[in-house]
């Protein structure tokens, strides 16, 4: 019966439902075929294992009947045209760090890892181009294109673990990004395997074919549309000179003063980054970087370039944020201090962990002038609903994250802290802002799309679906709002997804 | 729909008057030698809404309008019924220099934009050719990049949100005004480009940037085409740290190269300093810093090229190529000699970091055909691709102008037929006849 229903509400589809036997056996029969594709080693099928790829960093689960790892992209057709013909449900999934939920298995049916295709294909320098398989971490391709004094713009927080593939798939920002765009920004190029297992590459390995955008569609298409087989993504020269400040203000109010200085003065750095009170008193109590116990906010730039460039853009902010009421400034040009510097922000995460057993993280974006204003409807959410929110932001983008603490075990509270993050969400919607900055929609945010589209905007987005994806059956349920709330939170051990060192 | 006249009364049932252009000047309308039955200009959305639905239920083929400066790129249209321009809605823009952003009407010209930005100290860093007079939804239709782009990007990165409306007057908007947004399918880029055939862009959410506050320009003359011109290419994409890098090759076969640096006082005079080095060491003639006004000029005349002086009884093709810009030396080559050979007059601006390049060509318009196949072929070698931009229309009946748009032609047909399934914009203009 699975695969007769495209649309299947139910998660733990496995475990909600007495098998009947003609599923049994159908199952059976499907995992020797996949088998058949990617040999007896590629399929994992025992309950047991399937636990694993039930999640990703979204904590809401949906096992599928198999997690198959193709290597090439002949496998990845034959598997969806296997899944097509028998219509199944497919959710492609790179490392499963993502956090809306794109990667989980909602409707049952195949989960497509695409893991194993992880080679860098080439590197062209002269191009300042690479070719890469979907499953590559996105921190090994800036790694291997350092030999060449090039790297990979986009970096999500994730990146020791998250995968290009995933990267496409989410559209997803990073740190970094102020000055050098997201990911949408840096994909010439994708193979994709439709839906019914048709192979073709979209866009070049520079812009400028005539024809509709469609690699532009396919960024940020939440593995709905079609699966990454391959990619060109464009490399930038590494900089010169990077240079690292760290600001302390007593309040968020004079941090985003600096954040607006700067911005208003006609520099772009390369990121600005903001941690709030509680955020800084979980790191400084987790790591003991001697920050001020009265710190209100804490605010780090970073701008790159060339040498005489970065220098004489540093003097200007570290006089703006004392213009602005700097408790203090720290910077640094050599990359261990500069580590030093990230550390506290990197350790944001991990840290604030300390607090409470669960937390909701958030995902908001809003004009960056409102920031303050947002900032300060965040914390009288977090004081209505009793429950401690730690901001960690791309403050330059307006990209806040607010981390909502919370104890499960205690009645009513995640219930609370979902509610919370529901006004949140709506704040940065009445702000100007919008539902996702970088995280996506996934199961997580579809229902609240219609706080920003309406329903013939909407209605668009489902024919682009239409277009590439006409059955429904690659990654269902998600994006679209189908009336129940799909949020969910997350437990602290999230950071073991994202592997060692990982932050927000 | 049969006389202008017929067509017209319809029309005056469903718009006043006085949007409609008095039938004597519709000769200036025409697109490509097509004189449509009628040419609207509503002065607001719900206008140009209704007179949609309108012409989705009845067929009538549309050819949407900014500046005008625009309608001869595409292939001919198949049909023209009615002109539905964008200039004559009410336009605002609404700029917030805190944000960085700035919301525009999509029958804004540029120029009005870049001036209301400057204010702020902000710009689009973009240079489309003939950019100031034209419209900002002409600019994101045809998508048609200048010099800058090298350094800057093209309007696609720059693009935050849109509001379109679709053929049978529905609006409806995606992205939105902040600078992340992963809210949903990014249908934005789906219009650049696309030379109006999914909708009519109404107004564009853009991304601004700092104006630079220093702007300097490097020149080498290389009198002839000779070694230093490769070396230079190959440098050009990552040694120069420069916005722009351009050539201009002359009739006559003398080469001049073109470095634009914009930034800051100090980062533009330090990466000026190390241009001017290895250019030294690499090209024969010694690099020189050009004047304010001979930059601007130059600046002018690659932005332009082969649109600044065209008209419509000359007989100007103008032929654009891309390609890897690490290919881009041998695929000139190949098109000069071939020119050489075959005596056709050819005058070529390229931008080798950006891999692109643009040929005018005089006098082979009763050749067009095999001469645009034959740079079809040299170029398909190299895995790039050639656009006739410009070309007299008669000339245009023989070619497809824009040639092969890759694998993904049959879904841009299925998201044609998706988005405007009665395909009443700009019927034939596009791609494969879309
Ligand atoms: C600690 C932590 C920090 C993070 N920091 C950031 C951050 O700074 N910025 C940011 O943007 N995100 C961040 N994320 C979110 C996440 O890491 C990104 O969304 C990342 O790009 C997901 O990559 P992945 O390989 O884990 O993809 P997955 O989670 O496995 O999948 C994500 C989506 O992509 C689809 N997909 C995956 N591979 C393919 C493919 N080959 N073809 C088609 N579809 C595919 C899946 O179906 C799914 O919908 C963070 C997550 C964590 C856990």
């Amino acid at each position: 019966m699975l695969h007769k229903c495209k649309f299947i509400k139910q998660s733990n589809i496995c475990f909600s439902l007495i098998p009947s036997q003609e599923w049994v056996l159908n199952t059976h029969k499907l995992i020797n075929e996949l088998e058949g594709i990617v040999g007896k080693s590629s399929v994992i099928h025992h309950p047991d294992d399937l636990l694993v790829f039930a999640y990703d960093g979204l904590v809401d689960t949906g096992t599928p009947q198999a997690v198959v790892f193709p290597t090439s992209t002949e496998q990845v057709s034959k598997v969806l045209t296997l899944a097509n013909s028998r219509n199944i449900p497919v959710t492609p999934r790179g490392a499963g760090t993502g956090l809306s939920g794109g990667a989980i298995a909602h409707a049952g049916g195949i989960e497509l890892s695409l893991t194993r295709m992880s080679s860098i294909l080439e590197i062209d320098p002269e191009n300042r181009t690479a070719l890469v398989e979907p499953g590559v971490v996105n921190l090994d391709l800036s790694t291997a294109a350092s030999a060449h004094g090039l790297y990979f713009a986009p970096d999500p927080s994730s990146q020791r673990a998250c995968t290009i593939g995933g990267n496409v798939a989410e559209n997803s920002g990073g740190p970094h990004c102020l000055k050098y765009g997201v990911t949408t920004n840096h994909v010439l190029a994708l193979e994709v395997v439709l839906e019914d297992g048709s192979v073709l590459w979209l866009g070049d390995a520079y812009r400028g074919r005539p024809g509709y955008d469609l690699v532009g569609a396919l960024v940020g298409s939440e593995g709905m549309l079609g699966v990454f087989t391959k990619a060109i993504v464009s490399l930038l020269p590494s900089p010169e000179s990077v240079r690292t400040l760290l600001a302390v203000f007593s309040d968020i109010d004079l941090a985003s003063n600096a954040v607006s200085k700067v911005i208003a003065s006609g520099l772009i750095p390369t990121a600005m980054e903001m941690m709030d009170a509680l955020t800084i008193r979980a790191v400084e109590k987790a790591m003991n970087f001697g920050y001020p116990k009265d710190a209100g906010a804490i605010l780090l730039i970073e701008v790159d370039g060339l040498e005489v460039e970065v220098i004489d853009a540093m003097e200007q902010i570290i006089e703006m944020c004392y213009d602005s009421g700097a408790a203090a400034v720290k910077h640094a040009s050599e990359s261990k201090d500069r580590e030093m510097l990230w550390a506290g922000r990197k350790g944001a995460l991990g840290a604030l962990g300390a607090l409470a057993p669960n937390y909701y993280l958030v995902d908001g974006v809003v004009p960056r002038s409102k920031l303050t204003d947002v900032l300060q409807k965040v914390s009288e959410i977090g004081e209505q609903y009793g429950l401690p929110i730690a901001n960690v932001l791309h403050a330059g983008d307006g990209n806040l994250h607010p981390l909502i603490v919370f104890d499960e075990r205690q009645k009513g509270k995640k219930e609370q802290a979902m509610e919370a993050g529901a006004k949140i969400v709506e704040i940065c919607v009445n702000a100007g802002g919008t539902l996702t900055g970088e995280h996506g929609v996934g199961l997580e945010k579809k229902d609240f799309m219609p706080l920003v589209f309406n329903e013939e905007d909407i209605s668009l987005m489902m024919k682009l679906k239409d277009t590439f994806a006409p059955t429904g059956l690659l990654n269902p349920g998600k994006m679209f709002p189908d009336g129940s709330s799909c949020a969910d939170f997350r437990q602290i051990n999230i950071t073991g997804t994202a592997g060692l060192g990982s932050w927000i | 729909m049969s006389s202008p006249n017929e067509f017209q009364n319809e029309l005056s049932k469903l718009i006043m008057s006085s949007r409609l252009v008095p039938n004597a000047d519709l000769h200036s309308f025409r697109v490509d030698g097509c004189v449509p039955k009628a040419v609207v200009m509503p002065v607001s959305e719900r206008e140009l809404s209704e007179l949609l639905a309108e012409a989705y239920r009845k067929e009538w083929a549309v050819v949407p309008r900014g500046s005008g400066h625009s309608l001869k790129v595409g292939n001919s249209p198949l049909k023209v019924d009615l002109v539905v321009g964008t200039t004559g809605l009410e336009q605002s823009i609404d700029y917030s220099p805190s944000d960085l952003t700035v919301t525009v009407g999509a029958g804004t010209r540029f120029h009005e934009l870049q001036s209301n930005l400057a204010k702020g100290g902000h710009w689009l860093p973009i240079d489309p050719p003939l950019g100031p007079v034209r419209t900002i939804g002409g600019i994101l239709a045809t998508n048609l990049v200048g010099p800058l782009s090298f350094g800057y990007g093209t309007v696609r990165d720059y693009l935050l949100g849109l509001r379109v409306v679709g053929p049978d007057g529905t609006v409806t908007k995606n992205g939105g005004r902040v600078v992340k947004n992963v809210t949903g399918f990014d249908l934005t880029k789906l219009h650049i480009g696309a030379l109006g055939t999914l909708g009519i862009i109404l107004e564009a959410n853009l991304k601004v940037m700092p104006l630079p506050k220093c702007d300097k320009t490097i020149f080498v003359n290389f009198d002839r085409w000779q070694t230093g011109i490769q070396t230079f290419m190959l440098q050009s994409l990552s040694s120069y740290n420069g916005q722009a890098v351009e050539l201009i090759v002359g009739a006559d076969g003398d080469v001049k190269g073109y470095i634009r640096f914009l930034g800051s006082e100090s980062s533009v005079a330090a990466r000026v300093e190390e241009a001017f080095k290895l250019l030294t060491s690499s090209v024969t003639n010694p690099p020189r810093i050009i004047t304010e006004k001979q930059a601007m000029d130059v600046w002018d005349e690659i932005q332009n090229f082969g649109w600044g002086d065209y008209s419509e009884n000359g007989d100007d093709v103008i032929i654009r190529i891309g390609c890897s810009p690490s290919k881009i030396g041998s695929v000139i080559k190949d098109m000069f000699d071939y020119c050489a050979q075959n005596r056709h007059p050819i005058e070529i601006i390229a931008s080798p970091a950006r891999g692109v390049f643009k040929c005018k060509l005089k006098g082979i318009t009763s050749v067009l055909a095999e001469t645009v196949t034959m740079f079809r072929k040299t170029t398909a070698r190299f895995g790039g691709y050639a656009v006739v931009e410009l070309a007299p229309v008669k000339a245009k009946k023989n070619i497809d102008v824009w040639g092969d748009p890759g694998l993904g032609i049959q879904l841009m047909r299925r998201l044609k037929e998706k988005l405007d399934p009665n395909g009443i914009f700009n019927v034939g203009r596009y791609v494969e006849g879309i």
